[in-house]
């Protein structure tokens, strides 16, 4: 298997640096052979590229990309770690709930999550109506446009990401460091800090580390809420290339993000390994407790806040969907209505939902095949040298970028051209995590299928794969979620000829049809969290 | 007045109890010997403070210190994983306690440089716990538990994770450093080894409560039940009936032995004795026959297991008896056994169920 697996090594790294580098370098050939300041002989090529590095637009950009990202995690932390407490120490009504919540940020893509913010906290949301009935100043919806605006949805989309990482190590934590803290005369917070901070705090720094990426790289939600008080580097790339045509500036914008973006995601790995290195000596999961007074009132009371500002917008997303109104001004009632008229003349969601699913779907298939293959080959080959790096080189660039170089390269408007590119954003995560479940492998089980008579392949299928299928549908489901919730793609590479779910989202949204746009929205979030609940349904331990 | 006296100690989770009464003089180990899950560790928890007792109290020198959280117990506490804080030195490691109880920092660093002198850890003062072996952080965490002089160590089977040669060295060291030390201490173990050579007190826990207490002399010669016999590995247990028709005069063999009792025969009460000396028992004396069950070479002497005739299956132990070497008999071969009454005892055979006899 060994020399099977080298050369499936070498064909699958090859075709992922090609997937990254071929748009890469049909962007900077197009850079620099549109941009007539290269052409010409009065400068020299490139100092496009080096003004707008140094720029102090740039410097604002990033500025405003990293003080975003950091208050976001930094919130997202806040929110997340009692959350991450309480499901690790207590059984508590609601707990299991709670832990599902991780399940948010990869089934609710941001189009759906900006539309239910801005039907919440909007200058005529639930929320805002809420407080201006109680008498609290005029509702806040000019709040959900600001920094802090944005800084509170991506602490929405990422805090269950800390309750459930932070959670998962903080309940196999040993609680022997903190009592030996204690018998040594240290009071609670003191053994806290001394006994079990120091175990928990690579997992915390390692989930702060990919929330911080997520929230670096936001790119829709950024676009919507951000807009007035400042740009990241990822909408000043996709400005650069869709407005202003400066194609040099969103070079120099994507490059110092690949930059950041790598530090980041060496920080994360780094923290990961930090992670499993201290978390080896964990034994099992401790037994939780029943929560007594003061932790009970703590509980309900993080349980209300969390429904009150988080679960608040998602409800009211599905309940304009079902809310049909006789004129603008009509009294509300409940019905399909709303259903009734997006499935009427033209039915555009069917339309969008048959899009989603023949151009994702098909995006999502490949990209498993492919992600998998990578890593199967990493494993079987035995490279000691892990691909993770050619994923995560792939995860720093920016999604702008990549899309421009195959629109460059394919042209825009075709079908191809917008199953490659969302392969190319969901294969590095495939990979990833099936990386993971690879290293798992217990290489005696396949050697010993070997020594039994199975032929390589045979033992593949017989000793590994019942092994590695779990997570391989998990890592499927969630290919399946990211590319159905993708607006970004077949905005840029569809040339307005496809309208997939998001899209539709957010041409309704633009329009102002909000029910449509949420009914659309309960489509979308069902096609996209059914693949992740059939995975949680194969294995719950994944 | 008993350094530490813990008094109707009662603990109930789910299916699982503790209810006990102990106490331990200044100065001396007391070693809580038991099975797994029979409650030792719990003991240890609740007299640290760890876990919250449904009843009775805990005092040491004579003041309650059930109300008070562990950090004002001024205990010490040596964890089963050693739950060394691998982030601090080992001189920080030690100074921890220290620091918290409030030591002038030059008495601090006196006494760190004190112990790991006596512990032989110098080298280690500035290195983190991850890159010592297992050895170096048993003596680390004795180190840190001791340094604040608590008025009562506690040691959860410190020593377990250690192979048997590392065991037997650390122990030596544990036991001197102790006595250095002048500490009292309450050491949990299931080895009963590691219990002799620490304990001048023990305690035989089973099931929550305390089945038998005292030196480790006092505990030996006076078992309370098979039970006890088995899992002390002190001798063979017997049907009575066995030796009753050999040996009917012997005190230990009155009149109406019953069938919930046992014979203790202890080590060394046996002995081979020719075939044709079996069944003219005398005195003090019990001959009767039996079969070489198997046969173990020990170096310097071999040591045969015998199993008396007629109990098979009976649920009795087999009789260990060492020989010499040079002896000429083989496994499965028919000797008589000879048996010294005069130590032997009747006991309530509780749940015994037999053993290997050794």
């Amino acid at each position: 298997m060994q020399s099977g697996g080298r050369k499936l090594l070498l064909a699958t790294r090859l075709t992922a640096l090609a997937i990254i580098l071929l748009p890469l370098g049909a962007f900077f050939f197009s850079a620099f052979a549109a941009n007539p300041a290269s052409a010409g002989e009065a400068k020299p090529m490139g100092s496009g590229l080096a003004a707008a590095l140094f720029s102090s637009q740039t410097a604002a950009a990033v500025r405003f990309s990293l003080s975003q990202a950091a208050a976001s995690t930094l919130f997202a932390v806040i929110i997340g770690l009692p959350g991450a407490y309480f499901v690790a120490t207590y059984n508590f009504a609601g707990r299991k709930p709670f832990l599902s919540l991780a399940a948010v940020p990869f089934c609710l893509p941001p189009i759906l999550v900006i539309l239910a913010f801005i039907l919440y906290y909007g200058k005529n949301g639930w929320f805002s109506r809420a407080l201006a009935a109680a008498g609290l100043g005029g509702g806040g919806g000019g709040f959900l446009y600001s920094f802090w605006g944005l800084v509170t949805v991506h602490a929405f989309y990422n805090f269950p990401i800390i309750i459930q990482n932070v959670g998962s190590v903080w309940a196999k934590l040993p609680k022997s460091r903190e009592e030996a803290a204690r018998t040594l005369g240290a009071g609670r917070f003191r053994a806290f800090a001394v006994g079990s901070l120091p175990q928990l705090l690579p997992s915390l720094l390692q989930s702060a580390s990919l929330v911080f990426l997520f929230c670096f790289f936001s790119f829709t939600i950024v676009l919507v809420f951000g807009g007035l008080s400042g740009s990241t580097l990822e909408v000043g790339i996709y400005r650069a290339i869709r407005f202003t045509g400066d194609r040099q500036r969103a070079l120099a914008l994507a490059a110092v993000q690949t930059a950041i973006a790598l530090m980041a995601a060496a920080s994360f790995e780094g923290f990961g390994r930090r992670g499993a290195a201290v978390s080896k000596g964990f034994g099992a999961v401790a037994p939780r407790r029943r929560p007594k007074r003061a932790a009970k009132t703590a509980i309900a009371a993080y349980e209300l806040l969390v429904i009150v500002f988080f679960l608040g917008p998602l409800f009211a997303l599905a309940a304009e969907a079902f809310t049909v109104r006789d004129s603008m001004a009509g009294a509300a009632r409940f019905g399909f209505g709303t259903f009734a008229r997006l499935l009427g003349p033209g039915a555009p969601l069917v339309k969008a939902l048959l899009n989603s699913l023949s151009l994702s779907g098909l995006a999502a298939i490949l990209a498993t095949l492919f992600g998998a293959a990578l890593s199967a080959a990493e494993h079987y080959a035995r490279s000691g040298r892990r691909s993770t790096w050619i994923a995560l080189l792939s995860l720093a660039i920016s999604p702008a970028l990549v899309a421009a170089g195959l629109s460059a390269l394919l042209g825009s408007g075709g079908r191809a051209v917008i199953v490659l590119g969302q392969l190319s954003i969901a294969w590095p995560f495939v990979a990833r995590s099936m990386e993971a479940s690879f290293g798992a492998l217990e290489r005696r089980k396949n050697e010993a299928a070997r020594t039994l008579g199975a032929a390589p392949v045979h033992a593949f299928l017989l000793a590994d794969l019942p092994i590695v299928a779990p997570s391989l549908a998990g890592a499927a489901a969630f290919a399946f979620s990211m590319t159905m919730g993708d607006a970004n793609i077949p905005l840029l590479l569809g040339g307005g000829r496809f309208e997939t779910l998001p899209l539709l989202l957010y041409r309704l949204t633009s329009s102002y049809r909000f029910s449509e746009a949420c009914a659309v929205g309960i489509v979308l979030s069902i096609a996209t969290s059914a693949a992740f609940f059939f995975k949680e349904g194969t294995n719950e331990s994944s | 007045m008993n350094h530490l006296e813990v008094t109707k100690l009662r603990y109930e989770r789910d299916d699982f109890s503790v209810s006990l009464s102990l106490s331990l003089e200044k100065g001396r180990t007391g070693v809580l010997l038991g099975p797994s899950g029979c409650g030792k560790t719990t003991l240890l928890r609740c007299i640290a403070g760890l876990e919250t007792q449904d009843g009775g109290s805990i005092s040491i020198e004579g003041k309650k210190i059930d109300a008070l959280p562990p950090e004002r117990r001024n205990l010490g506490f040596i964890f089963q994983d050693l739950a060394l804080f691998d982030h601090l030195t080992g001189r920080q490691n030690i100074a921890f306690g220290m620091k918290l109880r409030g030591f002038p920092a030059d008495e601090a660093e006196d006494r760190i440089k004190a112990l790991a002198c006596t512990l032989k850890i110098q080298g280690l003062l500035d290195r983190r716990p991850f890159a010592m072996s297992g050895g170096e952080r048993q003596r680390l965490a004795f180190a840190r538990a001791v340094a604040p002089k608590p008025e009562l160590l506690l040691m959860d089977e410190p020593l377990s994770s250690l192979d048997a040669p590392l065991r037997r060295e650390l122990r030596a060291y544990l036991r001197s450093s102790l006595r250095a030390e002048g500490v009292t201490a309450l050491h949990v173990t299931h080895d009963v080894e590691e219990a002799l050579e620490l304990g001048d007190a023990l305690f035989i826990m089973k099931d929550g409560r305390i089945v038998a207490s005292g030196t480790p002399e006092e505990v030996w010669d006076n078992p309370p039940d098979a039970w006890c016999v088995g899992f002390l590995g002190l001798g063979a247990l017997l049907p009575p009936g066995l030796v009753r028709d050999s040996a009917q005069s012997a005190p230990t063999m009155r009149a109406g032995a019953g069938k919930d009792e046992l014979l203790y025969v202890p080590r060394g009460c046996a002995a081979l004795c020719s075939l044709e000396e079996s069944g003219s028992g005398r005195g003090t004396y019990a001959n009767f026959r039996g079969e070489i069950a198997d046969l173990l070479f020990l170096g310097d002497h071999r040591r045969a297991l015998v199993r008396p005739h007629g109990t098979a299956g009976a649920g009795a132990d087999l009789l260990a008896i060492d020989v010499n070497a040079a002896l000429p008999i083989a496994k499965g071969e028919s000797v008589g056994i000879r048996i010294n009454l005069e130590r032997c005892r009747l006991l309530p055979a509780g749940d015994h169920a037999g053993s290997a006899g050794l």
